[in-house]
């Protein structure tokens, strides 16, 4: 394990390192970014289908329906 | 994992901070006096400067929300408020890590360090507020109100109180163009003895010959430990010269005025990293690192925001952060 340590070596380690985290964190965060955007559309889907436009009642007086 | 139609950015920002990393140990050049820490900058500095952009930002939408009252403008002002702690934990983190390397310590309540631990208080106390609160309406009022005054309180935390310090140990001239570091003056008649960032001066004597100023300063570090005699010089064109290392530290003394006649100097600490950014590689990747943690910076932003509105479609006022 020293090796990794030696002055040479240890800045591409180190590098590597970063690297190795920074792939992780950047696909987790795709992940949730797409998982995000899929709540967030079945959401959007689901208050668009009840909104749907709502039933119509026509009320006639008496008198409008005679004339 | 497949790919849908938008990744292309994210993508893009994904290789951006990539080429940043690799950049920032294999293409920046050792900065002398501070070695391969000097590399932690170019993250480093960034992340601070994020920082304070998405503070603003949360605290326009706070403004916006006590404006229009619109829940969704409060969801966007906690989004950024926790971007915004998240990049102040790792401006401290990695500045930590710095002053242990280059310091000697991980901590030292340098001003800037102090600035940035009572601004993280600040914000961590917006975040309980929000969660002591139960009735959503008035949460979400008293943390905005709170949230302006927090976002005032903060360009004098980052930018103004460590300036006011007679020193500091962060390189305020690195960056800033016209920036002033101006030290402390001392003199053999009056004032002998001034403070120096957390290091007590006291000149001793001033003399001068042909080529060279020496001023003699006797330092004490904090606690009255390593008490030592610096001689830092001027050379016969009036510039510094030697630039003695303060005992036990990585940081210099620079002697930037003398007048001999009159028995005054101005002195000032110099912190490794001053002048950083005159390498035009390190300018560079300093600049497209700060692209690169922007854009991260919104793309984290943007998916709690997603998250926060969603919660709020699903159970208005009940969202709880």
């Amino acid at each position: 394990m020293t090796i990794l340590l030696d002055a040479g070596v240890a800045i591409y380690v180190a590098m590597t390192t970063a690297l190795i985290v920074w792939v992780g964190v950047f696909l987790f965060l795709l992940r949730i970014d797409h998982a995000t955007q899929d709540v967030a559309r079945q959401l959007n889907e689901r208050t668009i289908s009840t909104d749907a436009t709502p039933p119509r009642a026509t009320i006639i007086s008496n008198d409008s329906a005679r004339q | 994992m497949a790919l849908r139609k938008g990744d292309g950015v994210k993508i893009f920002l994904g290789l951006w901070i990539a080429a940043v990393i690799y950049s920032m140990f294999l293409v920046v050049p050792q900065y002398v006096g501070l070695g391969d820490a000097g590399r932690i900058i170019i993250v480093h500095v960034p992340v601070a400067w994020v920082t304070t952009a998405a503070f603003c930002l949360s605290a326009i939408y706070s403004i916006i929300y006590l404006w229009k009252r619109t829940p969704n403008s409060d969801a966007a002002a906690v989004a950024a408020a926790e971007v915004g702690m998240l990049y102040c934990i790792f401006a401290t983190v990695t500045g930590s890590i710095f002053a242990e390397v280059v310091w000697g310590t991980f901590w030292n309540w340098d001003p800037r360090e102090t600035s940035i631990l009572v601004l993280l208080l600040i914000y961590a106390a917006y975040f309980a507020l929000r969660s002591s609160v139960d009735d959503s309406e008035r949460r979400r009022r008293l943390a905005a109100v709170y949230n302006i005054f927090a976002a005032v309180t903060m360009p004098f935390l980052l930018f103004v109180a460590p300036r006011i310090a007679d020193s500091t140990l962060h390189p305020n001239c690195a960056f800033l163009q016209g920036s002033k570091c101006e030290g402390v003056s001392l003199s053999l008649t009056g004032a002998k003895i001034a403070q120096l960032g957390d290091v007590v001066i006291e000149l001793k004597s001033l003399t001068k010959s042909d080529a060279l100023t020496q001023a003699t300063i006797e330092v004490r570090m904090p606690g009255m430990k390593n008490i030592a005699t610096l001689v830092p010089t001027l050379d016969g064109a009036g510039k510094p010269a030697d630039r003695p290392e303060f005992p036990g530290q990585q940081f210099r003394m620079v002697l930037l005025e003398a007048d001999p006649t009159a028995g005054t100097v101005r002195v000032n600490m110099q912190a490794p990293g001053t002048n950083l950014l005159s390498n035009s590689r390190t300018l560079w990747v300093f600049l497209a690192s700060n692209l690169g943690f922007l854009g991260l910076a919104y793309w984290l932003y943007h998916i709690r925001r997603t998250i926060l509105q969603v919660q709020l479609t699903l159970t208005p006022g009940e969202m709880t952060i």
